[in-house]
C-alpha cells in the first residue's frame, strides 16, 4: 500500500475566538520543499502549528501521513518542528537542549548526545556545543531550534520563519544547510513574509493571505505578478540627483521621489533596476550609505494579488 | 546528518525522566531555588523567636506557619515552571514531540515536588528542632508531604487554567481560599488541604485525612489532565 500524502488539508477552518487564522483551506502535500508565502498575520504560523499537532482544526480536518498530529502522538514521532519564536530553555548548553529534544522525540538515551551533537555539527554549532543558549545571538538560536528540530532525523520538517533575524552570511549558510536536507529526502514546508528568502530554498510555494491560500505552484510566476506591482528601493548617497537623472530614462521606472538623503525609485522591474543602480553607482562613483526597500513586508503586494487592495 | 533511529515513540517513563532531568537541571541554574530555600528557612526563624514554650502552645502555631510556607513553595516551583513554558511558548517544544501531554506536567511534578517536600519538611525539621529541641512527630512529616503534592496538583490544574498568573492564582486560593474554608465549623472544611493536613498531623483524628487529601489531589489532578489536553500553542 503506498504511503500517504505528507498534508492533506480539507476545509481546514482555525478560529482564534472571534479571530480567523485559517479559512477554508484544503491542501495536499506529497512532499519536496516547499516554501510558504505571506505577509506577517497571514495564516503562515497557524497552518504550521496544526501540521506540528499544536492546535486542532476548527473545521474540517488536516492529516499528516494519514492522522491527525494533535491527537496522534506516534505521527509527531515523524515531524521536525522550529517554531517562529526565539524563547527556548535558556539556562541550558545548546547540547543539553537539542540532547533533550532528541530524547523527547523517541531517540535511545544512549545515543541521543550523538545524535545531538550530529544535528547542531549539521547546523555550524560545533564551537557552541557546550555554551549556555543564554548567550546566543538569534543566529545561533535559528541554528539551535533547527538542529532541535532534525536530531531525531524526522522525515517531515516544520521550520517556521528559520531566517528572521539572521545575519546575511548566516542566511546563505543556513538556507544550503536547509537545501541539504531536501536533497537527503525530507519533507520541508518553510514559512516565510520575504519572497527572497523562499526563492533562495524552493521554487515551489504556497501564497497565503488572510488565511488562505491564494496561490500555489512556481514562484516565478507568482514574481512576476508581484514584480508588476511597483516596487520601492530606497537609496541613501552622497549625490542623490546624479542616480535620479541616470536612471529616470528607464521604461521600468515609474517614479522618482527626493528624500532627505537620497532618493526612492518605483520599478516595475526590480531586478533590472538593482542592476542598473549598481551600475550607475560603480560609474560614477557614488558614495552609498544604504540601499534598502521598503516593499520588505509583503503586504501591499498581496492587496494587490487579491485585487481588491485589502477590502475584503 | 543522521540520527540512530530508536522506538517509535519515547516511552512515558522515559519521557518524564528526561523531563524531570531538564527541570533539575534548569532549577539548579537559575535564581528560584535560592529564593525558595530562604522561604524554607523562615519557620525556623519564627521558631527561634517562640522558643521555650512547650509543644502544647506553639505546635499548632509552627504547624500553622508551615502550612503557609507550603503554600507559597509548592506554587513556586511547579506553577511558574509549568507556566513559564505555556506563556513562553516553550511548551510548543514538547507538545510537538511523541510524547503525551500528561507526561510533561508528571515529568515536571516529578522534579519539583520532592524537592518543594524537602524543604517544606527539612524546614519544619529545623524549626521544630529550635523550638523544643526535638523532632515532631512522624505524622506531622506525613501531613506535610501529602500536603505539598495536594498543592502541587491545585498549583498545576490552576496554572493550566491561568497560565500567566497560575503562582499568583495558586497561592491567593492556598493562603485565602483554601485556610478560610478549613476554618469552617462545617463539613465544607474536608475539601480544604490545610484543614485536611492539620487533622492527619494530630495523631488523635487518625489518618482520614490522608484519604481525603487523596481525594482532593485527585480531583485537581484530573482538572490539570483536562485543561492541557485542550490548551493550544
Amino acid at each position: 500500500m503506498s504511503e500517504p500524502h505528507v498534508v492533506v488539508a480539507d476545509r481546514c477552518s482555525k478560529w482564534y475566538g472571534q479571530v480567523l487564522g485559517l479559512s477554508d483551506v484544503s491542501w495536499t502535500l506529497r512532499g519536496g520543499i516547499v516554501g510558504l508565502l505571506g505577509p506577517n498575520g497571514a495564516g503562515k504560523s497557524t497552518l504550521m502549528k496544526l501540521m506540528a499537532g499544536l492546535l486542532r482544526p476548527s473545521r474540517g480536518t488536516l492529516t499528516v501521513y494519514g492522522r491527525s498530529p494533535f491527537d496522534d502522538v506516534e505521527v509527531r514521532r515523524r515531524i521536525g518542528y522550529a517554531p517562529e519564536h526565539e524563547k527556548t530553555w535558556d539556562e541550558l548548553t545548546a547540547l543539553e537542549l537539542v540532547t533533550a529534544m532528541a530524547r523527547l522525540a523517541g531517540v535511545p538515551a544512549a545515543r541521543a548526545p550523538l545524535a545531538a551533537e550530529a544535528a547542531l555539527e549539521a547546523m555550524g554549532m560545533a564551537d557552541a556545543l557546550h555554551r549556555r543558549v543564554r548567550g546566543f545571538s538569534k543566529g545561533m538560536r535559528q541554528r539551535t531550534k533547527l538542529a532541535s528540530a532534525i536530531a531525531h532525523d524526522p522525515d517531515f520538517l516544520l521550520l517556521d520563519e528559520p531566517l528572521t533575524g539572521v545575519d546575511p552570511i548566516a542566511r546563505i549558510d543556513i538556507v544550503a544547510r536547509i537545501r541539504a536536507l531536501a536533497e537527503a529526502g525530507k519533507t520541508i514546508v518553510v514559512s516565510s513574509h520575504v519572497l527572497y528568502e523562499i526563492e533562495a530554498l524552493t521554487s515551489e510555494i504556497v501564497v497565503i493571505y488572510r488565511g488562505q491560500v491564494l496561490a500555489e505552484g512556481n514562484v516565478y510566476e507568482i514574481r512576476r505578478l508581484i514584480d508588476r506591482h511597483p516596487h520601492r528601493i530606497r537609496i541613501e548617497c552622497d549625490q542623490p540627483r546624479v542616480v535620479a537623472a541616470a536612471i529616470a530614462a528607464e521604461d521600468h521606472v515609474a517614479r522618482i521621489v527626493f528624500e532627505r538623503q537620497g532618493v526612492l525609485i518605483e520599478t516595475r522591474d526590480p531586478d533590472r533596476c538593482y542592476d542598473q543602480l549598481a551600475e550607475i553607482v560603480l560609474a560614477r562613483e557614488v558614495v552609498v550609505s544604504s540601499l534598502s526597500s521598503p516593499d520588505n513586508n509583503l503586504g501591499a503586494v498581496f492587496e494587490y494579488l487579491t485585487g481588491d487592495g485589502g477590502r475584503r | 546528518m543522521t540520527a540512530a533511529r530508536g522506538p517509535s515513540v519515547p516511552g512515558a517513563l522515559g519521557a518524564i525522566r528526561t523531563l524531570a532531568a531538564v527541570t533539575w537541571l534548569r532549577l539548579l541554574r537559575g535564581r528560584a531555588l535560592w529564593v525558595a530555600i530562604l522561604i524554607a528557612c523562615v519557620p525556623s526563624a519564627y521558631a527561634s523567636l517562640i522558643r521555650g514554650r512547650g509543644w502544647g502552645s506553639i505546635g499548632d502555631e509552627l504547624l500553622a506557619f508551615e502550612l503557609l510556607v507550603t503554600a507559597v513553595l509548592a506554587p513556586m516551583f511547579v506553577a511558574s515552571s509549568i507556566g513559564e513554558d505555556i506563556e513562553d511558548r516553550t511548551a510548543t517544544y514538547l507538545w510537538s514531540r511523541p510524547i503525551p501531554r500528561w507526561a510533561v506536567l508528571a515529568g515536571k511534578l516529578a522534579a519539583l515536588v520532592p524537592l518543594a517536600a524537602v524543604l517544606v519538611l527539612g524546614g519544619w525539621a529545623v524549626a521544630a528542632n529550635i523550638a523544643w529541641g526535638t523532632l515532631p512527630a512522624l505524622a506531622t512529616f506525613v501531613a506535610l508531604a501529602l500536603g505539598v503534592i495536594a498543592v502541587a496538583f491545585v498549583a498545576t490544574a490552576i496554572t493550566c487554567l491561568a497560565p500567566r498568573h497560575g503562582m499568583a492564582l495558586t497561592i491567593v486560593y492556598m493562603l485565602f481560599v483554601d485556610h478560610a474554608v478549613g476554618a469552617l465549623p462545617a463539613k465544607l472544611a474536608e475539601i480544604s488541604i490545610s484543614y485536611q493536613v492539620r487533622q492527619l498531623a494530630d495523631p488523635a483524628t487518625g489518618t482520614r485525612g490522608a484519604l481525603a487529601l487523596v481525594i482532593v489531589g485527585t480531583v485537581w489532578s484530573l482538572v490539570a489532565l483536562w485543561r492541557v489536553r485542550r490548551l493550544e500553542a
